[in-house]
């Protein structure tokens, strides 16, 4: 998934090369600039979360015997397997893969793909955690990403052209509901009468496929959707008084050409920009709704991870999380320039 | 220099949004995979052997054709009863100390011995246990036993397993466990000194002297001999623990992918391999020779990660049974889920009182602490009557239970103010008070109780009071450096129910000597006894021994107990005869399709 994501900006290089235009020279070099700063963010984020985890009070070899201690022996062998008693820059220098590990005696990290195993009574490689948790956490963020940019600009682009209408105030009342109340009541509440009173949705789990994800999605997205709805609207409202939807409404063009291909299409940078920092939270900030609806996803597995000590599992993640969160951001860059004319790549 | 028209970048934006689109779509299919696990059953068991073919029908035929049903075999049409479950730590059964886990591994595997309902001894896989001195045991096994994969359970496999638990470099959780059988020392990694200076168990530099137990010999197929480095009355009950039960030779192969499919002896074998944090499927396993053979066709053990959820999906009969429903729901689930019940539990909470911090070294102020808190409130008011006051350390399952011990362990407001006086009262305690606990498991609400009647009965103000509230990993380290401060809250529940259990590793020894004793508190005359109970030959005799001991820690309180757990548990019309035992496992043997 991971090794997918970083080529897909590669492979629409590729397609520049075949489009010959000296504008498109520009956006190459600068989409290779932006790659090549990837390479010092992953570099700090990764440092700064395994320090991070490294730094938290405890011994998570204690942690894992729990009440029940287990004997010198054992722990003294787990803290070897882990290299736990190895200084803060020796065990990144092991994890990454640049210092050679002393039970294998080879260098095997994340620099060679290797992201190590869990710490757990039964560890398991973290690339197969990974490849359990990302496809899950990706179907909700992906449903949750649709239902909030679909609706939200939807009902924001409506509100903000029926100003003061009644569905305006009904927009404007549901959002401010939508993003005071607390995810988990709004969860636990739909659950209940959906799952439980009118039993048309599952409660919770994975169980039926596509429909288990329906009611967590939709939570998922209620905040967001509701801020998107107020951006779209807002800006969509002031755009509306620009001097270019003037003019384009005194050339006589149609009210939807109007709206669809001038006011919209400027309104929908900021919103642009709230998505596709939304999609990583998506991804990996659902820790509530998984919770709730019982879904095995990466938010769950990071915060466990944390409050075991599993610096090898949360750095795995958080990486991935990285790289979404970076594309994402790129994307964005690229879609500005669609939206709106007057941007540039220098 | 303008870009935004041109073709390339909508293409590109297309291009973007459809890969996004793809990805989203491609991992759909893995859903449908790995969503319905009921439906694709039926290739999962044909990976492994093919042998075991009569053992895929039970689950995945009762709808198309039930009249294939073997005649002689129980009646185990139905789906799979299913039953909530936390992420176990591990299903191999040396390696797992935790409840969660115990589920699952009390269906897969029958050991020895086991406790019926009653909480008596009973023998499974051994005929007889045999000793005349509680120093050599001779161990027979009853014959015809098979692993889910076909090899018999011999005498060998006891011995690998144990063997395999007890050696110090596989770090397993349960090895512990054998420490008093013979040669167990030689089986640990030698001490080697840190940068320090001090000397740590360094498996590296000093690997153990020997593979094996020098007290485990085998004598046939279905006999061996147990040698203990002392004389170990209560061998035959902790033989209950799973550090004892039998692993067959595809474990030693390859642990780590065993732990994923574990191939057990017991009643129930695996259907598909552990999905993690998703479900563990077992189907009844036909060749099953104890007599604890199952009546139901399996057990979904489905994962939740909170049980509300899962009380959420009982009420709305997507699960079948609950057990852990927690007080502050109880009421509403047993109006809405037609069957509920009560059940003694092993587990134990307990305030421990540092000896070594100052002044909790003090007899008087730790009674004092103790005798005003009114138990029956907190497990009342706090936990609505689903746990029950302790007044005792051992938990009522456990032989020599009485249910008070001494005054210093019982509720008495006058008492605590007199003793409290002759500690010094608030003067000597000081104007700040640490109450030490670990985040997360619900304890600050019955700990706030507690601070409340100290507050009441004794004059401490609760705003004294410092909630020292931590994660797990930092809390246990402190407890086990003596680094606490104040009244700190642990908890203790049996492997195997026998005094021992609770007096040696929970009040005696402590961390470093293999127990969980986190006050340091200890006592010759309380060792005397142990020692004296420890050297009888029955049962019976050892136990006013075990109540003398505790008689003397009562009197010193070195720690309070607070309240016992309870099972809580709740279940649908589709399954009848469940009951769960003292260490919160469900008697799978008695499960019937209701």
């Amino acid at each position: 998934m991971t090794t997918a994501f970083l080529l897909l900006p590669l492979g629409c290089y590729v397609v520049e090369r075949i489009d010959v235009e000296e504008e498109e020279q520009l956006v190459g070099r600068y989409m290779i600039r932006r790659i090549l700063q990837f390479i010092p963010v992953m570099f700090g984020t990764t440092f700064l979360i395994f320090a991070g985890v490294f730094s938290l009070a405890g011994d998570p070899i204690r942690a894992l015997s729990g009440d029940r201690p287990i004997p010198a022996s054992a722990v003294a062998e787990l803290r070897d397997e882990y290299d736990l008693d190895d200084p803060l820059l020796v065990q990144y220098g092991k994890y990454m893969g640049i210092l050679v590990d002393d039970d294998t005696g080879e260098r095997s990290g994340l620099l060679t793909g290797d992201f190590g195993v869990t710490l757990a009574r039964s560890p398991q490689p973290v690339r197969d955690v990974m490849a359990d948790k990302i496809p899950v956490s990706a179907r909700l963020a992906v449903f949750a990403f649709a239902i909030e940019a679909v609706i939200g600009i939807f009902a924001g682009v409506l509100a903000a052209l029926r100003k003061d209408s009644f569905i305006d105030t009904l927009v404007k009342v549901s959002t401010v509901l939508a993003i005071s109340v607390p995810i988990f009541v709004l969860g636990l509440v739909a659950q209940y009468a959906f799952g439980v009173e009118l039993g048309i949705l599952p409660v919770a789990g994975l169980q039926e496929g596509f429909r288990s994800y329906i009611m967590p999605a939709f939570i998922l997205a209620t905040t967001s959707l509701a801020y998107i709805a107020r951006l779209t609207r807002t800006s969509v409202v002031e755009n509306n008084r620009a001097d270019y939807v003037r003019t384009a409404k005194a050339k006589g063009l149609s009210p939807s050409r109007v709206v669809g291909i001038h006011t919209l299409r400027n309104s929908l940078i900021p919103v642009v920009t709230f998505l596709a920092v939304d999609l990583g939270t998506l991804m990996g900030g659902a820790i509530i709704t998984e919770t709730i609806f019982n879904i095995p996803g990466v938010g769950r597995e990071v915060f466990e991870a944390v409050t075991r000590q599993d610096g090898a599992l949360v750095v795995g993640i958080v990486t991935f999380l990285i790289v979404i969160y970076m594309i994402a951001n790129l994307l964005v860059d690229f879609l500005y320039a669609v939206l709106d004319p007057r941007i540039r790549y220098e | 220099m303008k870009l935004s028209s041109t073709r390339f970048l909508r293409l590109l934006a297309a291009l973007m949004a459809l890969s996004l689109i793809a990805a989203a779509c491609g991992s759909d299919d893995d859903t449908a995979a790995d969503g319905d696990g009921v439906s694709t059953d039926t290739e999962a068991p044909s990976d492994d052997e093919p042998a075991d073919e009569p053992a895929d029908e039970p689950a995945d035929e009762p709808a198309d054709e039930p009249a294939d049903e073997p005649a002689d075999e129980p009646a185990t049409d139905g789906e799979r009863i299913s039953t909530f479950l936390v992420q176990p730590e591990s299903l191999t059964p040396i390696n797992n100390t935790e409840s969660e886990g115990q589920q699952v591994i009390d269906a897969l595997f029958t050991g020895l011995v086991d406790v019926d309902a009653d909480n008596q001894l009973i023998f499974q896989h051994a005929d007889s246990i045999v000793t005349d001195d509680n120093v050599v045991f001779n161990v027979t096994l009853k014959d015809g036993w098979t692993f889910h994969d076909g090899t018999p359970v011999t005498a060998q496999s006891y011995v690998d397993t144990w063997n395999y638990g007890a050696y110090g470099p596989n770090a397993q959780s349960t090895s512990a466990q054998y420490a008093q059988i013979a040669g167990f020392g030689d089986l640990q990694c030698g001490t080697a000194p840190d940068d320090e200076g001090n000397e740590v168990a360094d498996c590296d530099g000093a690997p153990p002297a020997a593979e094996a137990l020098s007290g485990l010999e085998v004598v046939s197929d279905t006999e061996f001999t147990i040698t203990m480095a002392e004389a170990v009355p209560f061998l035959t009950t902790q033989m209950k623990a799973s550090a004892f039960l039998p692993l067959p030779e595809a474990f030693f192969a390859d642990p780590a992918a065993y732990d994923r499919m574990p191939i057990g002896n017991g009643p129930f074998m695996m259907a598909e391999e552990w999905e993690d944090d998703v479900q563990i499927l077992v189907d009844t396993y036909p060749d099953y020779q104890g007599d604890d053979a199952s009546q139901i066709s399996g057990i979904e053990f489905r994962i939740y990660a909170d049980v509300n959820t899962a009380v959420t999906d009982l009420v709305a009969g997507n699960l079948d049974i609950v057990n852990g429903v927690p007080p502050e729901v109880w009421d509403d689930t047993i109006a809405q889920v037609p069957n509920s019940a009560l059940s003694a539990d092993s587990g134990i909470n307990y305030l421990g009182f540092p000896d070594y911090a100052p002044p909790f070294n003090d007899p008087n102020l730790r009674a004092a602490l103790s005798m005003a808190v009114n138990r029956e409130d907190i497990t009342e008011g706090i936990f609505n009557g689903l746990r029950a006051p302790a007044q005792n350390f051992f938990s009522p399952v456990i032989p020599g239970y009485e249910e008070e011990v001494c005054v210093e362990w019982t509720f008495n407001p006058e008492e605590a103010q007199a003793r409290f006086a002759e500690f010094g009262g608030l003067d000597a305690l000081g104007d700040s008070l640490d109450v030490w606990f670990n985040q997360g498991g619900g304890h600050d609400l019955w700990i706030d109780a507690v601070i409340t009647q100290w507050e009441q009965n004794l004059g401490i103000p609760a705003d004294n009071v410092t909630f020292q509230q931590l994660p797990f990993a930092e809390y246990l380290e402190l407890a086990d450096t003596q680094q606490l401060t104040g009244p700190y809250r642990l908890g203790w529940g049996a492997s195997y129910l026998h005094p021992q259990y609770y007096m040696v590793l929970a009040l005696q020894l402590t961390v470093d000597e293999g127990g969980n004793n986190a006050t340091f508190w200890r006592n010759d005359e309380v060792d005397a006894n142990i020692e004296a109970a420890l050297a009888t030959t029955t049962l019976e005799e050892s136990i006013p021994l075990w109540q003398d001991a505790m008689q003397i820690i009562c009197e010193n309180a070195p720690l309070a107990p607070m309240f016992f757990g309870q099972n809580t548990y709740a279940w649908n019309d589709g399954v009848d005869g469940v009951f769960i035992d003292a260490f919160g496992v469900i008697d799978y043997e008695d499960l019937t399709q209701g």
